[in-house]
């Protein structure tokens, strides 16, 4: 799966520019770091609606090329412009976590 | 033989923003020296933990890291106020954390578990004045 596909799921929004050809090898959802910190494995994209730089460091870290924030979090634009110098794609979603997870089962082949 | 490697950060209380910023640097410098990425990864979550754990709980504190060939020692020292139970505290799920810190995503009463697991060796002393905690990572080359 490819970042490109998930902005084309109706409900999705990238935000951040030039990602749309990151690949994702699997998506982790999680709001507690530490979970997500101890579980996630490079190349999955992290569905969260925690949205601050400690998400973005995380991801840094431990190599996730993309997150979603869930259930209508909007990061902060600094946030956004962070992570894109990072070259972490942000994609945000009004679905909750849950549904978010169904939909993108439905649409790509992760 | 890289050079060995010593460098002193100072953390402090409140600043989750800052937190992270030793693991980042403790992460190139293991890259540059083509670490085996899972030891990489153990290292990096030992210490994004330590950091977040000093920014939660203490009144501030300090990380040193050590490097040479064969092992990667971070020791994190702050001023308090001390671990009251550490067997409680190595316990998955126990926290202590503030409302703070659990908005900011941390406080789920798994860092020092997930400190444990990755670290070869934890040595931790704790009293009302202060924590220590000194997290070595033996090093392998991919």
């Amino acid at each position: 799966m490819r970042v490109n596909d998930l902005q084309h799921i109706e409900g999705f929004y990238l935000q951040t520019k030039y990602h749309e050809n990151t690949s994702i090898t699997g998506i982790f959802c999680g709001d507690l770091l530490s979970l997500v910190m101890a579980n996630i494995k490079e190349g999955n994209a992290l569905l969260t609606v925690i949205s601050n730089y400690n998400v973005l460091a995380i991801a840094h870290l431990m190599k996730i090329p993309c997150i979603i924030f869930t259930t209508g979090v909007l990061p902060k634009p600094e946030l956004i412009q962070k992570a894109e110098e990072e070259d972490i794609a942000i994609v945000t979603t009004n679905y909750d976590t849950a549904t978010a997870v169904k939909r993108l089962y439905e649409k790509v082949s992760i | 033989m890289s050079p060995k490697l010593k460098k002193d950060f100072v953390i402090s209380r409140r600043d989750f923003q800052n937190a992270g910023y030793v693991s980042s640097t403790i992460k190139k410098e293991l890259m540059k020296r083509n670490i085996d990425s899972r030891i990489v990864r153990r290292a990096i979550i030992a210490c994004f933990e330590a950091e977040i754990n000093v920014v939660i709980h203490s009144y501030g504190g300090m990380c040193r890291y050590q490097l040479d060939d064969e092992k990667l020692i971070m020791t994190f020292a702050d001023y308090g106020p001390g671990i009251e139970d550490i067997s409680m505290a190595k316990q998955k799920g126990y926290s202590t954390a503030s409302k703070d810190a659990i908005e900011h995503g941390f406080g789920a009463g798994m860092g020092l578990h997930n400190i444990e697991e990755a670290a070869d060796i934890l040595e931790i002393q704790s009293s009302p004045n202060g924590t220590m905690l000194q997290i070595t990572i033996l090093l392998r080359m991919k």
